[in-house]
C-alpha cells in the first residue's frame, strides 16, 4: 500500500513541457540588450597565420566590437592547456576560430565576419596518428613542454604525443612464447561528431556589480565555474553559471566549450550579455568531436583457447587539441583487454595530435574503440582455432577472481559477463555463428562483443543534494545534475519518493542548475549521475526523513524505533491508526493545532567517491573503480550484388546492478545503441588532401533516420552493485560501447573478410571482397570543403 | 539565418514576372527566380548564392497549374513534387519524386527548382528525358515551346530572364513499363551516387544521375540498349559511350560507381526485358 | 504583383491569430517565429532543411520553416508546437518514450500529427517516409515508432 516508484516507468518530470515545446534551452532564452557574436573560422587546416585585417569589418554597421587571438592569448583545457579561445600565430584545424565579431545582430555579426581578411602561410600537415606520433613528424604544439597540465597524465615534449599511458601485466614475452596461436591486426575508427540536436550555446554578460553571469549549454556548470576562474582569474564567488536543460551532450558539452570566448567577447563590450548560438556547421567542425583511433594489435591463445597474450598500440586521433582525449586514450588503457581474463599484457596507448577536428568526451569514452580493437581480434582469433567466436568468449570472459589490466581483482558484486554472453546470443538466435543464405544474393550473418566500462572519476569528485519539505508535505529535490535528456532528474526523483514513501508526484525537480543556488555537483558525464548524485539523493531523503520522525516521536512521546511510516504519514507501529501526517510535521503543527516547529525540514546528503584512481606511470597498476559488464549482438543481412546491408536486430544485455526506471533505462540503453550503429555504419568526418572536412552539414554528416534502426532487443541482469544507488550502476553510455565491433564482426562473418575500419559503409564491403590496387583504393581525393563562416 | 538583404517580388502572371525580371536587371546585378526556395535558402546562408531581387512565381496561376490537356499533362514549374506525387498521374513520375529529398521538403521542392538546380542530381529530370516532355519557357518575346531533350544539354539550356512555366506529357506515357535504380552511400534520404531510370515503350530508353556531375541520356545508349545483342557485350558498349569521366567523390570511388551501374543496367534491363 | 523592400510589413496568420509585424524580407519564417513572436518550440539545429527540427505546419502540410521566408506565407495558416494542445500524438509522446532532449520533439510532434490526419490508417511506408525528415538523435527512433502507434490507437478508439 506504500508508494514505491523503483523499477517502475514514471513520467518523466520534463515531460510535459518536452510535449508542448514550451521547455526553454540556451538559445530560447532573450533578453533585452543582448549582442550577437559571430566566429571567423581557418580555412587551413595548418598555417601560419600572416595577418588578419578587419579594417573593412569593424566599419560595417551595428558591429561594436572585433577579436582576434593576440588581444587575450591565454591557454585552455580541462587536463592539459592547450588551446586558445581564438587562433594565436597559427592554425591547427580546418574551423579553428580565428576572429570573432560583436554586432547588434546576427545577421550583421555574420556580415561582419565574412569581411575580415586572414592570410596564411600553409605548414606541413600531420594526416594520422599513427605518422603523426614518430620521431620527426611536424609537430602541431612546438611548446607542448611548457603547457602546464595535470600529473595524471604524461605528455612527451617535442613530439604530438599530449599523452602516453602504458600497462605492463605479467610478462608479454612468455605469455607469447606459450601462445600456440598468435593474431595480428591493425584497425582505424575515423573521427566524428557527437552531432547534438541542440548545437552548443552560450550567453555571457558582466554585470554592473562585476557578477559574471553565463547562461550555457554545458553537462558541467560547476566545472565551466572553476575553469573560468582560474584561466581569468575571477573568484568563484563572482561567477554564476545557468545552465538550462540540454538538447544532448553525448560528452560533446563537457568541459569548457563557448563560454571563455563568450566571456571575453562580454568583456570587450563592457560587459554587455553577448550570444554565441553555433550554427551547425560551426558546431560539427569548430566545435569539438569525437576522436579517431588506429590500433595494432597481437593476440596469443592456446590451442584451447585460453588467451595468454595481448599485446596493444592504441593510437587516439585527439586532432589538434588534446581536450578530453588525454583522458579518454588513459581510460581506453585501464580497460584496454576488454572484459577477459588475459594473464600477460602490454599496452601503448597515446593520445596523439593531428590536423583534424578537435575532439572531446565521446559516449563510450574510448572503450568503443577499444572494443572495437580486441573484439574483432578475438574473431579473427577464433576463426584462426576452428571455434565459435561466442565460445572463445566465454572461455576467456572475465570472472570474479581475475585481475583486470590494471591488477585489480574483480569482485562477485562486479556482475555476471558469461550471462550477458549468453542471453545476447539467444537473443539474436546466434547457432554458432554461422552464415545463411536467405537467397540467391542475400546473406545473414550474426556478430558478438563483450564489453565493459569502469566508472573511471577522480578521487574526491562528488554530490550533493538538499531535500526540503514544503507545508503541504511536499517535497523539493535540489541537485546540480544536468538534465540532458537521459532522464537522471526523474530517477533521482523516485529515489528521493522512495526513500520518504510518497508518490513521485510530490516530488519536485528543477531542470535548470544555477551555480549560486543548486548543491554542488561534480559534472554530469561518465554515466555516473545516477549512482553518485544517487547515494547523495538518498542521504538527503533519509535526513529530512529522520527530521520528520524526530518531530514526531516528540510528540507522541514514542521513541523513533517504535514509529514507521509510509503512505505520506508517520505512525505507531504497535497501533497504525495513531498516526501524524508529513503535511502537519512539516509545518510543525502538531497534533489540534499546537504548533511543534516553524523551522522548515531541510534533509542534507552527499557523496564522495570512494574509489580512488591512480595508475602507476610505468606499470599502470592501480585501483579500478566500478564496472559494468554486458555484451551486445547484431544480425546483419547483406546484398552481395551491391553490398548494401541492413542490421536486423541488436541485442544487448547488461548487468545494471539495478533497474531504477525501466523505461529510462531502455530509452538509455537504445539511443546509445542508435548512436553506435551510427558510427559503424555512417558517421565519419571526410577530408580531402588538405585536410579541410567536406561533410560538415547535417545533410552530409550522415546520422541515423527513422526506419534504418534495428529491432532493438534488450535485456537487464540485476547482479547488485553494492554500494549502488539501490543496487544501480551505471547504463548510459555503456550500450554504444559493443555495438561497432558486432556488426563489423557479423559483416565479416556475412562476407568471409576483415573489416576492420569504420565506417562499414557498402563500398568499403566491396572492397574487402575485391581489393583493388593501393592508387586506385584512394577514395577521397579531390573535393570542395563547404564555405565556412 | 540569412546575412544580406533583398527585395522580394511576388508576380501574379508569367508576364509581369518575365517584365519584372528584365527591368529590374537593369538597376540590379543579381535578379533571381525563386520557387520553392529550399536550395536557394541553403545556398544564401552560406553566401554561395547572393541575391538583390527575388521574384517569387508561386502565385502565378499558370506555374501552380496540373491540367490534362488534350493527350498531354501538364505540370506548372511551381507544383511541389509532393502535389505531383499525390496525384500520381504518371507512376514514373511519381516513382522517381519519391526518391528526391525527404518527405518534409518535397512539401516545398518544385518540379521547376529541381530542373534549375545547380546541383549535379537534378533528378526530376530523368523522367522528362524519357518521355518526349515539351516545356515552355517565358521570355521577353513572349512564350516558347520547346522539346526538352533539345533544350536540355547537362542543364537546362534557357537564356537569362527567361522563366521555365511548365512542363508536359503525353498521357501514352501512363502505362510504360520502367525501372528505377536508385543508390545511395548509405541511408535513404540522401542525394544518389547513381540514379539509373529505364523505360520500355517502343524500346528500351535509359537515363542517368549521379554518374556525372550532370543528369544525361544518349541516343547512342538506348540504340545500344535496343541493339538486341549479348548483355554483357551491350554493357560494355554502354560503358564507352557514358559521356565523361564517371564521378569520384567522397560517397564514392568511380570504381565502385562502376560497378553499381553496370549492375544496375543489367538488372533493369533483365527487369525489362522478361516483362 | 505584391512588392517587399529590404524591410517590410507583413501580416502572419499563426496558430489562428492574425499578427502583423516588421521583418526583412530575407528573414526566414523560423527567424520569425523565434525572434519576432517568442515561439521558440521550433529549434534552429541546422537551418538547412535537413534535421526537421524547425518544422511546422503550412495549411495542415509539414515544411521547414528554416526554409522558407517570412514574406512567402502571408496570409497562409501556420501551426507551430504553441499551437497543439493535448492531442493524442503529444500523450502518446509523453507514455511511449517519444522524446529524451526533447530538441527535436515539436518538429517530430508535428510532422506526426500531419502524418496522422492525412493517414489515419496504419502504414509503415508511409510512417517511414514522412518521419524520415526528421533527425532524432537520442532515441534511435523506437519511441517514437511506438508513440505514434500509441496515438492511432488512442484515435481509434476515440472515434469509435
Amino acid at each position: 500500500m506504500f508508494y514505491s516508484s523503483i523499477g517502475k516507468p514514471i513520467i518523466r518530470k520534463d515531460g510535459i513541457e518536452k510535449i508542448n515545446g514550451s521547455i526553454k534551452y540556451v538559445n530560447d532564452y532573450t533578453y533585452s540588450g543582448v549582442l550577437y557574436a559571430a566566429i571567423k573560422t581557418s580555412v587551413l587546416s595548418h598555417g601560419k597565420i600572416k595577418s588578419i585585417d578587419t579594417r573593412k569589418a569593424s566599419q560595417l554597421s551595428g558591429v561594436r566590437a572585433i577579436l582576434t587571438g593576440e588581444d587575450y592569448p591565454i591557454l585552455q583545457g580541462c587536463y592539459l592547456k592547450d588551446k586558445p579561445p581564438l587562433a594565436v600565430d597559427k592554425v591547427r584545424y580546418y574551423g579553428e576560430p580565428v576572429a570573432a565579431v560583436v554586432a547588434d545582430t546576427f545577421e550583421e555579426a555574420a556580415a561582419a565576419a565574412e569581411e575580415i581578411k586572414i592570410e596564411y602561410e600553409p605548414l606541413p600537415l600531420v594526416k594520422n596518428a599513427r605518422d603523426a606520433s614518430n620521431k620527426g613528424a611536424p609537430l602541431l604544439h612546438e611548446n607542448l613542454g611548457k603547457y602546464s597540465y595535470k600529473d595524471t597524465i604524461q605528455p612527451e615534449k617535442n613530439s604530438n604525443i599530449a599523452n602516453h599511458t602504458k600497462i605492463r601485466k605479467g610478462n608479454i614475452v612468455s605469455g607469447f612464447e606459450n601462445s600456440d596461436v598468435i593474431i595480428e591486426a591493425s584497425l582505424s575508427i575515423p573521427s566524428g561528431d557527437h552531432a547534438a540536436m541542440e548545437p552548443r550555446t552560450t550567453i555571457a554578460e558582466i554585470r554592473s556589480d562585476g557578477q559574471v553571469v553565463i547562461h550555457t549549454s554545458t553537462q558541467t556548470p560547476f566545472l565551466v565555474r572553476k575553469l573560468l576562474s582560474t584561466y581569468f582569474k575571477i573568484p568563484v564567488k563572482r561567477i554564476t553559471i545557468i545552465a538550462p536543460p540540454l538538447g544532448g551532450g553525448f560528452g560533446g558539452k563537457a568541459g569548457i566549450q563557448l563560454e571563455a570566448l563568450a566571456y571575453l567577447l562580454s568583456r570587450a563590450v563592457g560587459g554587455r550579455p553577448v550570444k554565441i548560438a553555433n550554427t551547425r556547421e560551426a558546431d560539427l567542425l569548430m566545435s569539438a568531436g569525437r576522436n579517431g583511433m588506429e590500433a595494432t594489435i597481437r593476440l596469443g591463445s592456446t590451442l584451447e583457447g585460453r588467451l595468454q597474450a595481448a599485446e596493444l598500440m592504441y593510437y587516439f586521433d585527439c586532432g589538434a587539441y588534446a581536450d578530453y582525449v588525454v583522458k579518454i586514450s588513459r581510460a581506453a588503457a585501464i580497460a584496454c583487454t576488454g572484459p577477459y581474463h588475459i594473464p600477460n599484457v602490454w599496452c601503448d596507448s597515446l593520445c596523439v595530435y593531428t590536423n583534424k577536428p578537435y575532439g572531446t568526451a565521446y559516449r563510450g569514452y574510448g572503450h568503443t574503440e577499444l572494443t572495437f580493437a580486441v573484439e574483432r581480434g578475438m574473431d579473427i582469433l577464433a576463426k584462426k582455432l576452428g571455434m565459435d567466436p561466442l565460445r572463445l568468449r566465454l572461455i576467456n570472459a572475465i570472472e570474479a577472481g581475475d585481475t583486470t589490466p590494471c591488477l585489480n581483482t574483480m569482485e562477485d558484486n562486479d556482475g555476471n559477463l558469461r550471462r550477458c554472453l549468453e542471453r545476447a546470443a539467444d537473443l539474436i538466435n546466434w547457432q554458432d555463428g554461422g552464415v545463411k543464405w536467405v537467397d540467391e544474393y542475400t546473406i545473414r550473418a550474426s556478430g558478438i562483443s563483450a564489453l565493459w566500462k569502469a566508472t573511471i572519476i577522480s578521487l574526491n569528485t562528488g554530490d550533493n543534494a538538499l531535500v526540503s519539505v514544503d507545508e503541504d508535505g511536499s517535497v523539493n529535490l535540489h541537485c546540480g545534475v544536468m538534465e540532458l535528456g537521459q532522464g537522471t532528474k526523474t530517477a533521482l526523483a523516485q529515489i528521493a519518493a522512495e526513500v520518504l514513501r510518497i508518490s513521485t508526484d510530490n516530488v519536485k525537480v528543477f531542470m535548470p542548475v544555477n551555480t549560486d543556488t543548486s548543491p554542488y555537483d561534480w559534472a554530469t558525464v561518465g554515466s555516473r549521475s545516477l549512482f553518485m548524485a544517487g547515494k547523495a539523493v538518498i542521504e538527503a531523503a533519509e535526513d529530512a526523513l529522520n527530521q520528520l520522525l524526530d518531530r514526531a516521536s516528540n510528540l507522541f512521546k514514542l521513541p523513533k524505533e517504535a514509529l514507521d511510516y509510509g503512505g505520506g504519514r508517520v505512525f505507531v507501529k504497535a497501533k497504525p491508526d495513531i498516526y501524524i501526517d508529513f503535511i502537519k510535521l512539516a509545518g510543525g503543527e502538531g497534533l489540534e493545532g499546537n504548533i511543534i516547529s516553524r523551522n522548515q525540514i531541510i534533509g542534507r546528503g552527499n557523496y564522495k567517491m570512494q574509489h580512488k584512481y591512480e595508475i602507476d606511470p610505468e606499470t599502470g597498476e592501480g585501483r579500478a573503480t566500478i564496472w559494468t559488464l554486458g555484451a551486445e549482438a547484431v544480425e546483419v543481412e547483406v546484398n552481395i550484388e551491391d553490398f548494401s546491408f541492413k542490421v536486423l536486430r541488436a541485442a544487448c544485455v547488461m548487468d545494471v546492478g539495478k533497474v531504477i526506471n525501466p523505461e529510462l533505462a531502455r530509452g538509455q540503453v537504445v539511443g546509445s545503441m542508435a548512436m553506435a550503429l551510427g558510427m559503424a555504419t555512417t558517421e565519419s568526418f571526410n577530408f580531402n588532401k588538405g585536410l579541410q572536412v567536406l561533410n560538415g552539414s547535417l545533410r552530409s554528416y550522415k546520422v541515423l533516420r527513422l526506419g534504418e534502426e534495428p529491432e532493438y532487443l534488450v535485456e537487464f541482469i540485476e547482479t547488485p552493485q553494492v554500494d549502488g544507488p539501490y543496487g544501480a550502476r551505471g547504463l548510459g553510455e555503456q550500450a554504444a560501447i559493443g555495438i561497432p565491433a558486432a556488426v563489423a564482426n557479423a559483416l565479416s562473418t556475412a562476407l568471409g573478410t576483415e573489416l576492420n575500419r569504420l565506417p562499414l559503409v557498402p563500398e568499403a564491403l566491396w572492397r574487402s571482397k575485391y581489393p583493388m590496387e593501393e592508387a586506385n583504393a584512394i577514395g577521397i581525393t579531390e573535393g570542395i570543403a563547404l564555405k565556412l563562416k | 539565418m540569412i546575412s544580406f538583404n533583398f527585395k522580394y517580388i511576388r508576380p501574379s502572371t508569367v508576364e509581369e514576372a518575365v517584365s519584372s525580371y528584365i527591368q529590374l536587371s537593369r538597376v540590379y546585378k543579381r535578379v533571381l527566380y525563386y520557387s520553392g526556395g529550399t536550395e536557394i535558402l541553403s545556398f544564401a546562408r552560406n553566401h554561395a548564392i547572393e541575391a538583390d531581387v527575388i521574384i517569387d512565381i508561386k502565385a502565378i496561376p499558370e506555374c501552380r497549374r496540373l491540367q490534362h490537356h488534350q493527350n498531354r499533362i501538364i505540370y506548372g514549374a511551381a507544383l511541389t513534387l509532393n502535389e505531383i506525387i499525390e496525384e500520381n498521374t504518371l507512376p514514373l513520375l511519381t516513382s522517381v519524386f519519391k526518391g528526391i529529398a525527404d518527405h518534409t521538403l518535397r512539401n516545398r521542392i518544385t518540379l521547376g527548382g529541381n530542373i534549375c538546380s545547380k546541383l549535379i542530381y537534378r533528378e526530376a529530370v530523368l523522367p522528362l528525358m524519357l518521355t518526349e516532355a515539351e516545356i515552355r519557357i517565358a521570355g521577353e518575346n513572349g512564350v516558347r515551346r520547346e522539346k526538352f531533350n533539345s533544350i536540355f544539354d547537362k542543364s537546362l539550356r534557357i537564356e537569362k530572364g527567361e522563366l521555365l512555366v511548365d512542363v508536359s506529357i503525353d498521357k501514352s506515357f501512363e502505362g510504360a513499363g520502367f525501372c528505377s535504380i536508385r543508390k545511395v552511400n548509405r541511408g535513404e534520404v540522401d542525394y544518389p551516387i547513381l540514379h539509373l531510370e529505364m523505360l520500355k515503350r517502343k524500346g528500351l530508353k535509359a537515363a542517368f544521375s549521379g554518374v556525372l556531375n550532370f543528369p544525361f541520356r544518349s541516343d547512342a545508349i538506348d540504340a545500344v540498349l535496343n541493339d538486341n545483342v549479348d548483355i554483357d557485350e551491350m554493357i560494355e558498349k554502354i560503358m564507352h559511350l557514358i559521356p565523361g569521366k564517371i564521378k569520384q567523390d567522397q560517397w564514392a570511388t568511380w570504381h565502385y560507381r562502376q560497378m553499381l551501374l553496370k549492375k544496375a543496367i543489367r538488372s533493369a534491363y533483365t527487369h525489362l526485358e522478361v516483362r | 504583383m505584391i512588392m517587399y523592400h529590404e524591410i517590410a510589413e507583413i501580416s502572419l496568420r499563426v496558430n489562428g491569430e492574425n499578427r502583423r509585424l516588421w521583418v526583412r524580407a530575407a528573414d526566414t519564417l523560423l527567424a520569425v517565429l523565434r525572434n519576432h513572436m517568442g515561439l521558440t518550440g521550433g529549434k534552429a539545429a541546422c537551418e538547412n532543411g535537413d534535421c526537421g527540427a524547425c518544422t511546422v505546419l503550412l495549411e495542415d502540410r509539414p515544411v521547414k520553416a528554416c526554409l522558407i521566408l517570412a514574406v512567402e506565407v502571408e496570409g497562409m495558416d501556420i501551426l507551430t508546437i504553441e499551437g497543439l494542445k493535448q492531442t493524442e500524438i503529444q500523450r502518446a509522446f509523453l507514455e511511449n518514450g517519444g522524446f529524451q532532449c526533447g530538441y527535436c520533439t515539436p518538429g517530430f510532434i508535428l510532422n506526426a500529427y500531419a502524418l496522422l490526419k492525412a493517414h489515419p490508417e496504419a502504414d509503415d511506408e508511409t510512417d517511414k517516409e514522412w518521419l524520415q525528415s526528421n533527425i532524432c538523435r537520442c532515441t534511435g527512433y523506437e519511441g517514437i515508432k511506438r508513440s505514434l502507434k500509441a496515438a492511432r490507437k488512442m484515435m481509434a478508439e476515440g472515434s469509435e
